[in-house]
């Protein structure tokens, strides 16, 4: 009896705060990542305050054994007295279902249970969905699972097919492109098709939910789950079921974009109330800037828009923070910039530094003059010598099984390129690489050199065919293939793609002025490169004119190098050359060079280009009044 | 021994901070109970032989709340109610023991004799008594304030009047019905975007059988010309006599002094507060919360707009015409009065000791 009204009365919570990426990685180590700040709070303190705000008093909280003490810790030193924290480690938990395994193992869960990552931020009362949950289930003996999904603004890549009175999964594809819907789905009932729902990492579970992945020892994620009962619903016997926030705002942090993306949240006050003055003490003044206690600002620094700055931190003359996190007892001197950053707890920054999109790990030591720009990511204590300039870097304090470059005592550089053991591990952190940088892209247009991550910003098809025609190309080259089968190849590969036809001008022409990676770059000079170059275009030169014939394709052509200069410092020293060569082999015509350059595009990086190119548009004017002159006499 | 009977009040001050901090408690009458409450048990625990050594740490204590709650004005209300509690209570218990003073006395004697008055480190037997049983009456009054300016609402709306008021307040809701029962009138609900509050007021009105008309906030202008007075709940009266209000409530006001329309504002005594507007940022006056209503999340705008949602709004004393407090009414100028009444000036700053 007794044991009855407690399984009544009881909720739990299983919080995963573990995470099995190394997303984080050096700015937090594999095993702590839910410990990284998050506006200067630990991400772990969101998901907590969400369930105590909430209601819920029972949590279960996974984490793996090596961090087990540094999150109790943290539990106990932030006063949740309203939780009831549970501990559960184990050792041997490689993915999410290991865990759920683990769960069902140690018999902690007795009860219907809300599960969810150690990195959900936001405001969600739970209790209402919870009590739906259990209706659900007086109706449906079968739902295991609801899974919470936020209303989004656009497309992404994520495919939901509902039923439309009782929001049952029907079909679920998490692929991007095309995808096959069986015919069966929308015979017998209404349903919806969803793209447009973001995960929250958020569902509530019926107790039936950790056997399921005791019993499918092969699913490792949520995704095989669902992935899993949908294709065996009848065997299985157990549904899902979506619920969809359309108010209110939940949001997951999983690598550096969304870290981004929830930290504007945050500073714009969408997760009210996980608001910085009241989780913390910080007073708010307009523009989203947040004061901690105790600041000492310099008369003439200046502070822009969406910064928070944390207690007992120092700043010095001139300088200026815009858009920027800044922890807790940092010390920035005079001069120093600091822009689209986050720096941790205890930073120090020297005089006249420059930091811009880069993540700065605690008590960091940055000597003066030094520039870190496009996201860097900098461990915990690393010590950066004066007048260093940093690009797309990750840094460490201590040598990690000798992969790392040595750039000073303190400071270990990881290069992705040079590790030639690439197991699942390395792959994962080169990703974030290039996700952090294309989102730092798109969200200043700040010059950037790396190629991949423009091509993951146009669209899929595109990209496809642009990455074909490479392949194309490349192969062309090294096989001396007629330069016609080569044309049938790339039209082809157009009809494939659906690409109209200045596109794949403007694809073709980029495509070839990228041929040689990144490796081969390193190895040639200028004047070597040119060379190849010069050989290359000359070798396509039948494909060339085959793209090149009117005004439109020659601007299409001339934009294409703009572009391609824009992210590559070799193609940008010699780009006056490919033109004037193109020139001379009559592939671009003199009234559309004149035309492109006389067009006035804003940004910094087409004014440069445009005053590299006068001198030839110069000489072509000339030779144009010469000629005129002649025919008049 | 002390740590026992600490803890469970740090458990209460935890809960009472996180329930306001986390919107628990939305309602101004709840917190204003809720502190008294917590302030009771605080008397109760903690230890004091003299009146002064038991203001001092309530100070501290004042201070300790109200930093953590600098948008709560309310709270600040309370803690200052109670520490002119516990002098008058002390200054009654000192006039009966010793009956020194007389009110007829001459002037020279009183303010001669207030000095030893004032240094509270006498001890008065009972005083502890008295004193919950002042801060019973108080709280009965805090329960009544609603009733007791309902009850003037005769005096004030009479036959056929058409009364405009901004979202919901719950003064204003008694208010209005408690006048319904003799006379009948219309009511203009302005639905106070983005919290929308005068929706749920307008649909409690017209289920008391009250004509009542839910009208957006941007044709409040157009209504203003027939409107014969506007009645709003505050949020806090601050010390000139300005009012931090529902926002939209400085654009009503505006334009019933261009229609000359009297602005009558219901607000009890404990929502009195001795502050002053000196900013409008959030440390100090107003309070942003999620721009939810403004704006949806799921708008593809979202990351490129700076959305603000302010809570309140600011009123200046020129451009009200009345309070009506659970005492009687009140001109705004004369607000000053009723402060240094209800609040010992030494206590405005609690950080000076």
């Amino acid at each position: 009896m007794s044991s009855k009204v407690e399984k009544q009365d009881v909720l739990q919570a299983v919080v995963v705060a573990s995470f099995f990426h190394k997303n984080f990685w050096p700015a937090a180590g594999k095993d702590d990542s839910c410990l990284v700040p998050m506006v200067n709070k630990p991400l772990l303190y969101y998901t907590l305050d969400l369930l105590e705000s909430s209601g819920i008093v029972d949590v279960v909280l996974f984490c793996s054994s090596c961090s087990t003490d540094r999150i109790k810790t943290f539990v106990r030193d932030t006063s949740f007295h309203r939780l009831n924290v549970t501990y559960s480690s184990s050792d041997t938990c490689r993915s999410f279902g290991d865990v759920l395994r683990h769960l069902d193992a140690c018999a902690l869960i007795r009860n219907d249970f809300v599960l969810l990552w150690g990195n959900v931020i936001g405001k969600l009362s739970l209790l209402p969905l919870v009590k739906q949950f259990k209706e659900l289930r007086q109706r449906d003996k079968g739902a295991v699972m609801t899974l919470i999904y936020q209303q989004g603004n656009s497309d992404t890549g994520q495919t939901l097919v509902l039923s439309s009175d009782s929001h049952r999964v029907l079909f679920h594809n998490k692929s991007r492109g095309k995808i096959n819907l069986p015919l069966e789905l929308v015979l017998n009932e209404t349903v919806q098709i969803r793209r447009d729902l973001l995960e929250t990492n958020i569902a509530i579970c019926s107790t039936a939910v950790p056997p399921l992945f005791a019993d499918n020892f092969d699913f490792q994620t949520k995704d095989d789950f669902v992935k899993g009962l949908l294709i065996n619903e009848e065997i299985l016997n157990s549904t899902l079921y979506v619920h969809i926030i359309d108010k209110g705002y939940v949001n997951e942090v999983f690598d550096w974009p969304s870290y981004q993306k929830a930290s504007h949240d945050i500073l714009h006050r969408w997760s009210y109330p996980q608001v910085p003055e009241i989780i913390d003490k910080y007073s708010l003044r307009y523009g989203n800037v947040y004061f901690g206690e105790n600041l000492k600002l310099a008369l003439t620094c200046d502070v822009g828009n969406d910064t928070v700055i944390g207690s007992d931190s120092i700043f010095g003359n001139g300088t200026s923070i815009f858009k920027s996190i800044i922890g807790k007892n940092c010390n920035i001197g005079n001069n120093v910039v600091i822009e689209n950053s986050y720096l941790f707890n205890g930073v120090n920054v020297k005089d006249n530094s420059v930091i811009q999109y880069s993540v700065i790990g605690e008590n960091c030591l940055i000597k003066e003059n030094s520039t870190i720009i496009d996201s860097c990511i900098l461990g915990s204590n690393v010590v950066i010598e004066s007048t260093t300039e940093l690009k797309q870097k990750q840094l460490c304090s201590s040598n990690f099984n000798n992969k790392m470059i040595k750039l000073s005592p303190k400071a270990y550089v990881y290069d992705a390129e040079n590790d030639s053991d690439s197991d699942g591990e390395q792959e994962t952190s080169g990703l974030r690489y290039h996700k952090k940088s294309c989102s730092s892209y798109s969200y200043s247009s700040s010059d950037n050199d790396d190629t991949a991550s423009i091509v993951a910003s146009i669209p899929d098809d595109t990209c496809m065919f642009y990455s074909e025609v490479v392949d194309s190309l490349i192969r062309g080259f090294e096989d001396h293939v007629h330069c016609d089968n080569l044309i049938l190849e790339i039209n082809s590969s157009r009809y494939a793609y659906n690409i109209n036809y200045r596109e794949a001008n403007f694809q073709v022409i980029r495509a070839m002025l990228t041929l040689n990676n990144k490796a081969e770059l390193k190895a040639l000079n200028q004047v070597r490169y040119y060379a190849q170059l010069q050989s290359q275009l000359d070798y396509f030169m039948p494909v060339l004119k085959n793209y090149i014939k009117n005004m439109d394709s020659c601007e299409d052509c001339l934009s294409a190098i703009e572009d391609v200069a824009k992210c590559e410092d070799m193609l940008n020293t010699v780009v006056v050359k490919v033109i004037h060569h193109l020139y001379d082999m009559n592939v671009l015509s003199e009234e559309s060079i004149l035309k492109w350059h006389q067009k006035d595009e804003d940004g910094p990086f087409s004014k440069i280009i445009r005053d590299k190119t006068s001198k030839l548009v110069e000489w072509l004017k000339d030779a144009e009044e010469e000629t005129d002159s002649d025919d008049s006499s | 021994m002390l740590d026992i009977i600490d803890e469970p009040h740090e458990m209460l001050l935890d809960n009472y901070i996180s329930n306001i901090k986390r919107k628990k408690w939305e309602n101004n009458y709840t917190i204003a109970e809720e502190t008294v409450k917590l302030f009771r048990h605080f008397i109760d625990t903690i230890k004091w032989s003299t009146t002064k050594e038991l203001l001092n740490q309530l100070r501290d204590y004042g201070m300790k709340i109200t930093s953590a709650l600098p948008l709560q004005f309310i709270v600040g209300n309370i803690v200052r109610r109670i520490l002119n509690i516990i002098r008058e209570e002390y200054i009654d218990a000192r006039k009966n023991t010793e009956e020194e003073i007389d009110l007829q006395d001459s002037l020279h004697k009183i303010v001669s004799s207030e000095d030893d008055i004032d240094d509270y480190n006498t001890i008065v037997p009972e005083l502890k008594l008295s004193i919950f049983e002042h801060l019973d009456e108080f709280q009965v009054e805090i329960e009544s304030s609603n009733e007791d300016i309902a009850k003037q609402a005769l005096e004030h709306i009479h036959s056929n009047e058409i009364i405009l008021t901004v979202g919901k307040s719950s003064e204003v809701e008694m208010f209005l019905k408690k006048a319904a029962k003799d006379r009948t009138f219309e009511v203009f609900v302005t639905e106070c975007a983005p919290l929308n509050h005068g929706r749920q007021l307008a649909l409690n009105l017209s289920k008391h059988k009250i004509q009542s008309t839910l009208i957006p906030d941007s044709t409040m202008f157009g209504i203003m010309s027939r409107v014969n007075k506007v009645i709003i709940g505050v949020d806090s009266v601050m010390a000139n006599g300005g009012l931090r209000t529902f926002n939209g409530c400085h654009a009503v006001s505006l334009a019933a002094a261009h229609y000359s329309v009297p602005v009558i504002v219901l607000a009890p005594m404990y929502k009195l507060s001795s502050r002053y507007l000196c900013s409008y940022n959030q440390d100090a006056f107003n309070e942003f919360v999620s721009p939810d209503g403004v704006l949806n999340y799921s708008d593809s705008v979202v990351s490129k707009v700076d959305v603000y949602n302010p809570t309140y709004d600011y009123v200046p004393p020129e451009n009200v015409t009345l309070f009506i407090s659970n005492n009687g009414g009140h001109s705004p100028s004369y607000v000053y009065r009723l402060l240094s009444e209800i609040y010992h000036p030494l206590d405005y700053d609690l950080s000076i000791h």
